[in-house]
């Protein structure tokens, strides 16, 4: 959970680059609210769904150690993620619950069944009130909307938000992000995956909606296929020391993203994504250069 | 399923490999030294099912419908369920294919024309072969897949016992649930990019040849 201070710090922050939604190099601001957020994130598909293996439940452990000591921010999770929710509870009761998370789920399930998931979901986090929950995959997304604003508009839930993937069902979420009043759309979008620029990303913006960029890394196919090739000379000048901070630069580099939200089995590699917040972005022209190097690929 | 053509097999897989295998690791360390219990059980079902006593022959069914039943509710539902919640469903395979074999055994005459040479490479696979896979593809050894602990060298065990046990409609019958397995396990293990995935893939269309084959 983010707290007072650290809300009032992103705020000042957001008075000072006022005209710009960077609230500093490493944050980024939530339009709804004015509250400010890391820029990385921490998703948790794949990497965090270990079941009940001690050896790597205390290795998805030691990835959100190395993500709070980076000042935390948002982790994400899902019903659907497998054993990831419980994961992430067990790993925060292990790390004596840091300062710094703002915690994101969603709700995956018919809409009968939404207010039993939502209370499961939370029993696994170990805490009574999400930062943000989503609807997954825009599933029963009218009854679950409706739910969601529902608990924001009681207190036990702050902002609500939306989700899909893989560029799948774009025009559905572009009527609901018209029609819908949303805090936080999720969508895919990296160097590869470019279609949420044409019409999501500009009215995410309009809208004043904040935008949750996950598969940044196509599910590690970008990152392994860019694997053992050295860095070009323009990695220099945004200040990115591998091919994983360059594409999360990519990423950052729109106007309308507020939180990227890459996932992984390993410290050092939370630490690397993080750092690629710090330092300048790449502008209109490298942006272009680094989709082209990729789209080659 | 909106947009369904879009997804690809790898969307369906909510684990890594590494997960995976370990859980094999930690059902093989709960788990010792059943293993070699089961080994013992496997040849003792050979042994039975080559008895020329029938009673025998069908104690093997109610065995093998035992190990199923067993194989699902500890390692498909126990272990596989914790990082893949479609394993709850997929325990049905094991459950209800195991009642089925127990029931089968109390009914109609155990066994008419074996394929045995099919049968016994099938069995000899899963027995002798399959385990070491891990060493095969660099992983610990301790990753082992048993028959009698671990899903697909029963399933593939089965499919060789099935042929011993005889053709006909009982035998296409006894060859459903573990072709059934075989395909769920293989179309996760090829995802995953495991080569392994290729001997499950190929076991059942393997059986089903030998079955139909002997059956024309």
């Amino acid at each position: 959970m983010i707290d007072r201070r650290q809300f009032l710090a992103g705020t000042a922050g957001l008075a000072l680059v006022a005209g710009t939604a960077h609230a500093s190099p490493t944050t980024r601001v939530i339009p709804a609210t004015g509250e400010a957020i890391p820029a990385i994130g921490l998703g948790s598909w794949l990497t965090f769904n270990v079941g009940n293996d001690p050896v790597l439940r205390a290795e998805s452990t030691a990835v959100m150690e190395a993500f709070f000591a980076s000042g935390g921010g948002m982790i994400d999770s899902s019903p659907m993620y497998g054993s990831s929710q419980s994961v992430i509870g067990s790993g925060l009761e292990t790390l004596g619950r840091p300062p710094g998370l703002f915690s994101a789920d969603k709700v995956w399930t018919d809409a009968a069944n939404g207010p039993g998931q939502i209370a499961e979901t939370a029993a696994h986090w170990g805490i009574e009130r999400f930062d943000l929950l989503q609807v997954h995959n825009l599933m029963d997304w009218p009854e679950h909307l409706a739910l969601l604003q529902t608990m924001k508009a009681e207190g036990k839930l702050r902002y609500v938000g939306i989700t899909t993937s893989h560029g799948r069902r774009h025009r559905d979420l572009a009527e609901i992000m018209r029609t819908q009043p949303l805090d936080f759309v999720q969508l895919t979008y990296n160097a590869a995956d470019r279609e949420a620029e044409d019409i999501l990303l500009p009215l995410a913006r309009d809208r004043g909606i904040a935008v949750i960029v996950n598969r940044p890394f196509r599910r590690g196919g970008l990152t392994n296929a860019l694997e053992g090739e050295a860095l070009p000379g323009w990695a220099a000048e945004i200040e990115a020391t591998s091919w994983a901070q360059i594409l999360l630069k990519f990423v950052l580099a729109h106007p309308a993203v507020t939180v990227v939200i890459p996932a992984t089995t390993q410290p050092a590699h939370m630490a690397e994504n993080k750092a690629a917040a710090t330092g300048p972005l790449p502008d209109a022209a490298l942006t272009i250069r680094i989709a082209e190097h990729v789209a080659a690929l | 399923m909106p947009e369904w053509w879009t997804y690809a097999a790898e969307d369906f897989l909510l684990f890594s490999a590494r997960a995976y295998w370990r859980l094999f690791e930690l059902h093989n360390a709960a788990l010792w030294p059943v293993q070699i219990l089961t080994l013992i059980g496997a040849v003792a079902a050979i042994v039975l099912l080559r008895s020329s006593n029938a009673m025998n022959r069908r104690l093997v069914w109610v065995l093998i419908g035992l190990v199923w039943i067993w194989v699902g509710v500890s390692f498909v539902l126990g272990a596989y369920a914790s990082i893949n919640w479609a394993a709850t469903h997929l325990a049905w395979i094991w459950i209800a294919g195991g009642v089925f074999y127990i029931v089968m055994s109390c009914t109609g005459p155990a066994a008419d024309t074996p394929s045995r040479l099919t049968g016994w490479a099938l069995i000899a696979y899963a027995m002798l072969l399959h385990p070491f896979w891990p060493v095969l593809t660099g992983r610990a050894l301790l990753q082992t897949e048993v028959v009698g602990t671990a899903p697909d060298p029963t399933a593939v065990s089965t499919l060789g016992l099935a042929l011993l046990a005889g053709t006909g409609w009982r035998g296409a019958l006894t060859l459903l649930p573990p072709m059934l397995w075989c395909a769920v396990s293989a179309a996760t293990l090829l995802t995953l990019g495991a080569a392994q995935g290729w001997a499950m893939a190929a076991a059942p269309v393997i059986a089903a040849a030998a079955m139909f084959g002997q059956n024309r």
